[in-house]
């Protein structure tokens, strides 16, 4: 008879109504994964050789290394070694090239991040590994730290100034300087940066003095 | 009499029914459909041309996420190509086990295409009961591959690792499981009044016509027209095993929709003959580490996929990577068909119909 | 507890009269605590109501539903409320503003004058008006007014398509809708609220006159807009049919609207077909409340469960089906009262 069809269709979803729900509510009830479920990358920074294996069969170009060659015993030394993950495509076909089977997935699926920035995950070589390099580039290191804690006093005895050069506008830098006294954190990377490299430093600068200057027009002026 | 005026409607490229970026430009009389255009390309990814650009084993994971819901079998198709270019043979136990890999994603297809026709149809508990049942077989490709979704898992000559312990006892308890599914989808669904009501006699396609659009896979035979890769040509070791192909009469959505609801049952019985033949042994034959084709090779090689014919057209100029690739991505033959089935229909049944034609955007736009 | 309302509103008569003030501005002041006390009550049902929809079709999915705020997730919807109310009201540049802003209002407060004769418990209506049931069909369908209103104000190709099927379907499912209730008036001989809970003391009418209610449910879901019938919306359609432009706390008064009327409309089906505040034990009003929610349930149900029937077939079932099925019903009861009454009931 026509409605029988709808009166079964009722009957199904009453008798599902009664029954007990699936539902895993997920931040407290975690789910089980199986063994070979693949979440965040990870490296054991110790064991890679450096081989470039993993980077070569990556379809997406998500891992990238430096290292440098040591020339007593001809091999080669990881420097660091980056995985952009928001490429990745979750192959594992790094995982199965890697002779040392130093890459491996672990179970952390939570892998949400409010900028792409951190999403890319840089392995760099732990300060007790340095020392087994190279002498020329221990040596290169040390005197570049050097530099750059130099730089970093220099900035913070004598900001306007130094800023005003790196600018070619002393108005600009004395802006800048209010503004970087109360945020050490920047203070240090443009020191780093100076050191490292002064045309970015440059840029980094104008941009920070451009928006100082449009934020506290006022302030800035107190301070000049 | 009353004059009325024509006016374009646009259903997508965002619109809830429309399975992803598709637009489709209805000409309509009131809520009458005359026309419908159907525009591709808002999924484009340029697959085949980054399939130039890496090396073919690369291509892998790109070859999945064509068919993203049942990636298993564009992976498999692609897979199968080049092993045919490379003349490897794979070991017994791996094509087993592709073959049950690759019916498991035909199932999970087929479950989404039961869920989402109910739920383009207005029926939203439908929908949930399918996507409950499809996360099994999800669960059981996480086991595998460690992937839901998009599993790469097939490698030339094989697979990358063996199948899990815990793996044949959870298919089998799914198999267990497939009459209770059926029962439920009958009664909620297919029994259902108002879903024949419109379903039956709406977007009829002829046999002639099917054949003359180049219409395949569940879609064809919906349509009375027994054709069946894995019966008229069979790839890896179909040969092997006893099923069925399930025919409609008319081609209309209601044949469409049960041809699919028997393929799940068809696609259980080949599951089931695999595990129980399933034997012993290794998983992957032993492949070079950088796979070069001859200079000049052309290779075309089809395969039955969830949605139709899938076909891949490799040409190699010796090189690490392909010169060409080419997908024959069944979604967009069979997608041309719909303004031919659409005419004079209500604007009700052009969801219903995109709904049975059951495209996937990913493959249909590559 | 029986008669505390009622109670209650005397007191305040008396107590107003004995402040000195005319008996006719007593009752006046009374007519207006009634009326804010129904707005309270629509209100507060409303965001049970969500809530329960909510639970009921996230059981009926093996879900869990809302959960997270407060107890069962109860003031879920109050939170929805709220972010509703902060939203950003946007007035898409193309509409017919007048129109497009007026839709909403006019949908509740057409939705709002329903209750006005529902007698809520002994006594409890807030006007006993002597064409109550008459009443309360021809307010309900101005509702298809407001809808069209929004669908034409939109400017949009699909909200006018939503706004031109509920004008469609109202009007053919109103015809089915007042014959089905005929049967009732017919056996009452009148069209009082008050007659028509008192004629079912001993007898439900649900059993004198099943295929009236069987046809008056159906009718009653299509003027409702629910699901199956739920063609102005048709969200997997029409996107979201005459509400897709609007936003914010416009959108949501005409949610509003729909659940308001479907308590209404659940509240006339138990007063008309299931005795209305008439049970033992508990108090009156609590008996309406208890029937009118055991029906929201069956309405849950349904929506839940069945696909959207298609817009043609829609009209042909009122006009085919429906109406001659009504109609018959008709004949029948006039023939049955009249074999009756030659028997010398
Ligand atoms: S899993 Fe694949 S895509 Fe991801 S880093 Fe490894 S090789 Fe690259
Ligand atoms: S393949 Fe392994 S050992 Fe080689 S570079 Fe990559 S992580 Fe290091």
């Amino acid at each position: 008879m026509y409605g029988t069809g709808l009166l079964k269709g009722l009957g199904i979803t009453l008798k599902h109504t009664f029954e007990r729900e699936i539902t895993q509510q997920y931040p407290e009830q975690m789910p089980v994964l199986p063994a070979r479920f693949r979440g965040n990358l990870q490296l054991d920074f110790q064991d890679c050789i450096a081989c470039e294996m993993c980077t070569k069969v990556c379809p997406n170009g998500v891992l990238s290394l430096e290292s440098v060659r040591d020339d007593k015993t001809n091999k080669k030394k990881l420097m660091s070694y980056s995985i952009d993950f928001q490429y990745c495509m979750y192959c594992n076909f790094c995982v199965e090239n890697c002779p040392k089977h130093c890459l491996h997935f672990d179970h952390n699926f939570e892998l949400a991040a409010y900028d792409r920035e951190n999403i890319k995950k840089v392995y760099q070589r732990p300060q007790e590994l340095v020392t087994d390099l190279p002498e020329e580039i221990v040596a290169a290191e040390e005197k570049n730290q050097k530099r750059i804690s130099v730089m970093i006093g220099a900035l913070q005895k004598d900001a306007p100034k130094i800023l005003g050069k790196l600018l070619e506008d002393e108005e600009k830098g004395k802006v800048l300087a209010a503004a970087l006294a109360s945020d050490q954190d920047k203070l240090e990377k443009i020191a780093v940066m100076m050191v490292e490299d002064i045309e970015k430093a440059k840029k980094v600068a104008g941009a920070l003095a451009n928006k100082a200057a449009k934020d506290h027009p006022k302030e800035g002026n107190v301070v000049a | 009499m009353l004059q009325t005026d024509q006016y374009n409607i646009n259903i997508g490229p965002i619109h809830p029914s429309t399975h992803g970026g598709l637009h489709v430009e209805a000409v309509m009389d009131g809520e009458t459909i005359v026309d419908a255009i159907v525009h591709v390309g808002y999924v484009h990814r340029a697959v085949e041309k980054i399939a130039e650009s890496r090396t073919y084993t690369q291509f892998i994971p790109y070859a999945s996420r064509l068919d993203y819901l049942a990636s298993h079998l564009p992976t498999m198709g692609y897979v199968q190509t080049v092993e045919k270019m490379l003349d490897i043979h794979v070991p017994e136990r791996a094509e087993y086990i592709r073959i049950i890999m690759g019916e498991f994603s035909r199932i999970a297809s087929h479950i989404l295409f039961v869920g989402s026709l109910a739920i383009d149809l207005g029926a939203t508990t439908g929908f949930t009961y399918c996507m409950r049942d499809r996360e099994k077989i999800l669960d059981l490709f996480e086991m595998t591959s460690g992937q839901r979704m998009i599993a790469s898992y097939m490698r030339f000559g094989g697979f990358a690792e063996d199948l899990p312990e815990e793996f044949i006892p959870a298919a089998r308890n799914f198999l267990k499981n497939i009459p209770q599914m059926f029962d439920e989808y009958n009664h909620l669904l297919s029994g259902n009044e108002i879903l024949q009501a419109r379903l039956k006699n709406i977007g009829v396609l002829s046999a002639e016509d099917a054949i003359n659009y180049g219409i395949t896979g569940p879609n064809l035979r919906a349509s009375g027209v027994d054709y069946d890769l894995r019966k008229a040509e069979p790839y890896g070791i179909y040969d092997r095993f006893a099923f069925d192909v399930p025919l409609g009469e008319k081609g209309d959505n209601y044949d469409r929709f049960m041809v699919r609801l028997q393929e799940i049952e068809q696609s259980g019985r080949i599951i089931t003959q695999a595990l129980d033949q399933l034997p012993e042994g290794e998983i992957r034959a032993k492949i070079p580490r950088i796979v070069k084709p001859e200079k000049g090779l052309e290779v075309y090689h089809r395969i039955e996929s969830a949605k139709g014919e899938l076909g891949y057209y490799i040409v190699s100029d010796g090189g690490e990577k392909p010169y060409r690739l080419h997908v024959r991505a069944p979604s967009f033959i069979n997608l041309m068909v719909l303004p031919l089935i659409s005419r004079g229909g209500k604007l009700q049944d052009i969801i219903a119909n995109i709904a049975t034609l059951d495209p996937v955007l990913g493959e249909a736009d590559r | 507890m029986e008669h505390f309302f009622v109670n209650t509103a005397h007191a305040l008569v008396a107590w107003l009269t004995g402040l000195g003030l005319a008996p006719g501005w007593a009752d006046l002041i009374l007519l207006v605590v009634q009326w804010i006390a129904v707005i309270i009550i629509v209100i507060l049902n409303i965001t049970v109501l969500i809530w329960l929809e909510r639970k009921v079709s996230g059981f009926i999915q093996q879900r869990l539903g809302p959960n997270r705020l407060g107890p069962f997730g109860m003031f879920q919807t109050i939170a929805d409320a709220i972010k509703l109310l902060t939203k950003e009201d946007i007035v898409p540049s193309q509409t017919d503003r007048m129109i497009f802003k007026t839709a909403p209002m006019v949908f509740i407060i057409i939705s709002v004058m329903l209750y006005v004769v529902i007698p809520m418990g002994d006594g409890m209506e807030i006007v006993d008006l002597n064409v109550g049931l008459f009443y309360f069909i021809s307010i309900g369908s101005l509702s298809t007014i407001a809808l069209l209103m929004a669908g034409w104000g939109s400017n949009n190709k699909w909200s006018l398509l939503g706004g031109m099927r509920s004008v469609a379907q109202m009007i053919s499912y109103e015809i089915p809708l007042a014959f089905s209730l005929l049967g009732v008036v017919m056996i009452t001989g009148s069209l009082r609220m008050s007659d028509i809970v008192a004629a079912q003391s001993n007898i439900w009418f649900v059993v004198l006159q099943p295929i009236a209610f069987i046809t008056y449910f159906i009718s009653a879901t299509a003027e409702l807009n629910r699901g199956p019938f739920d063609m102005p919306e048709a969200e997997q359609e029409l996107t979201s049919g005459a509400y897709t432009e609007y936003t914010g706390m416009r959108w949501a008064l005409f949610f509003l609207a729909e659940y308001t009327n479907l308590v209404a409309v659940s509240a006339l089906m138990a007063t008309v077909f299931f005795g209305g505040w008439q049970g033992p034990w508990l108090p009156s009003w609590l008996w309406i409340i208890i029937k009118t929610y055991l029906i929201l349930n069956v309405f849950f149900l349904i929506k839940w469960t069945f696909p959207r029937i298609r817009m043609d077939h829609l009209m042909s079932f009122s006009w085919k089906f429906l109406i001659p099925v009504s109609l018959a019903n008709i004949l029948l009861t006039g023939a049955g009262i009249e074999v009756l009454m030659r028997m010398g009931w």
